[in-house]
This record gives structure tokens, sequence and C-alpha cells, in this order.
């Protein structure tokens, strides 16, 4: 059947894996032409490591790379008054992580990430500059913590 | 800042320098390829020594080692600070040859030999993290800044309580929206700049004394 496997991954799922054996299962999949929804995302160093491995596996000719989205870690705001002192970060929110040729990010803010999921139709002969571009499909990822959205953008210091 | 704001970024390897008194910083300059990384190095670079740093060009990728520049001395109202800047190569999730070739004209040899350095070179660039002192980040203002190597750049910068300041580059072209990228980060300074142009850069400055010394 054509068509690209989704497949939406559990925290507790991923919870089974140490760093290393998550980054390894998700580029297995990755090159297999699996997108993967992962409740429970990366942390920002395991998105890095992840980001080498894909460099050292890149060949022009099979695989170029990763398409993934994330949203930022946001700083513990309840909590022990060590935890704020430390800075100490919440959970990685959810992540879409897929074969770059096949997943491309269409909008991405601080609470939505909009996606194309090409078929391997629409790939046609891997040359990615010269795919028709009507997709077959269409997912999107809205976050449900809206906070965000209510708050009003901080002027920044920098200027 | 704060005084409590100042110890809670400050990371034990920076107290240590601090308290040891090493006389100067090793400043990385990170962001995504083409966001003006090599032309702010060269910038800095030129300023304040007069030499060039490396060679930049419309092409992603261009640069795909990463190099060292060292004992920069950046002086600003009676202040200063001395660095050691690196300017590194492109981070990105992906690279294809056929980029290179269908919009930038190259052979197929001379777009996969240049696939294969940057591969290297994103490599090259995330282990530099381990061996910088702060960080200036170069977004292009004139595209979207939750640009995952963005995200994923600054989560890093985070975890290890690295400094960061991040550049808002390219602020002389049309689309151009610093108050994009200050409103996606608002936890970090923004200093709006042209590295090409020199807009803003002395502001840069002043920003990098303040900020990492």
């Amino acid at each position: 059947m054509a068509g690209v496997n989704i497949n939406l991954i559990s925290i507790e799922r991923l919870a089974q894996f140490s760093s290393r054996d998550k980054i390894r299962y998700i580029l297995r999949e990755v090159k297999r032409g699996n997108v993967l929804v992962l409740e429970q995302g990366l942390t920002a160093q395991e998105e890095a490591e992840l980001i080498k491995t894909t460099m050292s596996d890149i060949d022009q000719d099979t695989f170029i790379g990763i398409e993934m989205q994330s949203y930022s870690q946001e700083d513990i705001k309840k909590g022990s008054w060590l935890s704020k002192l430390l800075r100490r970060k919440q959970p990685p929110r959810m992540s879409v992580i897929g074969p770059a040729d096949l997943l491309r990010t269409i909008h991405k803010d601080g609470n939505m990430i909009q996606a194309v999921v090409l078929t391997q139709e629409d790939v046609g002969d891997g040359n990615s500059k010269s795919r028709p571009p009507p997709p077959k499909s269409h997912t999107s990822a809205q976050s449900t913590d809206n906070k965000k959205e209510e708050e009003k953008p901080q002027e920044n210091e920098g200027d | 800042m704060g005084f409590r704001d100042k110890i809670k970024k400050m990371s034990f390897g920076r107290w240590l320098k601090k308290f040891f008194g090493k006389s100067h910083l090793r400043i990385g300059i990170y962001g995504p390829p083409n966001a003006g990384k090599t032309t702010l190095a060269n910038r800095i670079v030129r300023d304040w020594t007069g030499k060039v740093m490396g060679a930049t060009s419309a092409i992603p990728h261009e640069t795909r080692r990463a190099r060292v520049s060292s004992d920069i001395v950046i002086e600003n109202d009676g202040s200063s600070l001395t660095i050691d800047v690196v300017d590194t190569p492109g981070i990105a999730t992906k690279i294809d040859f056929h980029e290179f070739v269908e919009q930038y004209g190259l052979t197929e040899e001379e777009g996969r030999r240049r696939a294969k350095e940057a591969t290297g070179g994103v490599i090259e660039a995330i282990k530099w993290l381990d061996d910088v002192d702060g960080v200036l980040l170069v977004m292009d203002s004139s595209l979207d800044p939750f640009n995952q190597i963005n995200i994923t750049i600054l989560g890093n910068l985070e975890a290890r309580k690295l400094p960061v300041l991040i550049a808002a580059n390219k602020i002389d072209s049309k689309n151009s929206s610093p108050s994009t990228i200050k409103n996606a980060f608002p936890q970090h300074p923004v200093v709006p700049i042209s590295a090409l142009k020199g807009n803003n850069i002395e502001k840069l400055y002043k920003r990098m004394i303040k900020h990492f010394g």
C-alpha cells in the first residue's frame, strides 16, 4: 500500500530507551521512511546528538537527512526554589521527525507546527527539487499549552 | 541584570575562569547556513585587527571548517573585552547536493563534495559547543526565527548555561523584522545589525562587552 507511515510514539515507549538508543531508534525508523511524532520530544542535547549522528549517516544517494520540528523547553515556573534558581527546564514537548525528502515544515510558531507529508509518488525519482508540489496528506500538531498565546510579547533589553 | 540573575546565568566553568582570572573568552559564532556568520566574524576581526577571517558566498555551507581568530580586543566607551572568535559552519538537519546543483549552478561533483564537507562541518560546529564560553547566535532577520536550528542551538546553550547574544542580522534587507526575533526569544538579548553594511555594529560591541565581559 502506497503512503507514508506516521508513528505516534508514547512517553512510555520512549522512556524505555537511553538517549543513545532513542537516537538510534529514531534514525532507524526515519531511514525506513517513517515519520515519527514523539509524545515527549528530545532534549536540546539529544537533538544536537541526533543532528550529529544524522550527518554521519548522510549518503547523498539514499539519505539526505531529517526534518525535525520541536518546541523550546520552557523554564520551570512552579516548583522548589532550587529548581527555579538552577533554571531547570520542563520536560520536552512534542516533536515531529521524519525523512527530509518526505516531510516538509510549512509553518511553525511557538504553539503550532504545520507540516506536509509527501508520498513516494510525490518524491518521484528522489530528486527533491523536481518533486511535484501537491501533497497527498497533510498533518499539523497543535500544542495543548496555550499559555504563550495569552502572553504578550515582551520588549527585549537587547536593543 | 541583577546580581542574582548573574549568578544564575553563570556556569561553573565561567565561575572558575572569573576566579582564576582567565584573560579572555572564546566566543562561538553560531547559526543556520547563510545567516551571515562569517560576514559577522569578518566584520569583528577586520574592525579590531584589520585581518579577514574567511570567504563568504551566497551558496549555503561556504564555511565548512571552524576557524579561530585569537586575541581580538574589543573596546567601547573605555571598557574592553578580549576574545577568541570561533566562526563555525552552519548547522543543518539535512544536506542535499541537488540544492547546490539546481539552485546555485555547481556541477554534480562540486555539489557532492560540498555536501560531504558540509556534513563534517555540522558535526564540528556541534562539537565546538563544548569549548566555547559564550555564543553570538546569528539569525537572518528576514526569515522565520522559529527555525529548528535556532531552537536546538538555544536549547543547548541554555542547558550549558552559556551566555548568548542574538545578532538579528540582515536588517538592511527589505523583509527584515528584528522585532519578530525579539518576540520569539524574549529571554535573550537581541541586537539588530547588518554585518555586511556595519549598521548597529557599535551597539553590538557595546552589548558584547556588557554581556560576555
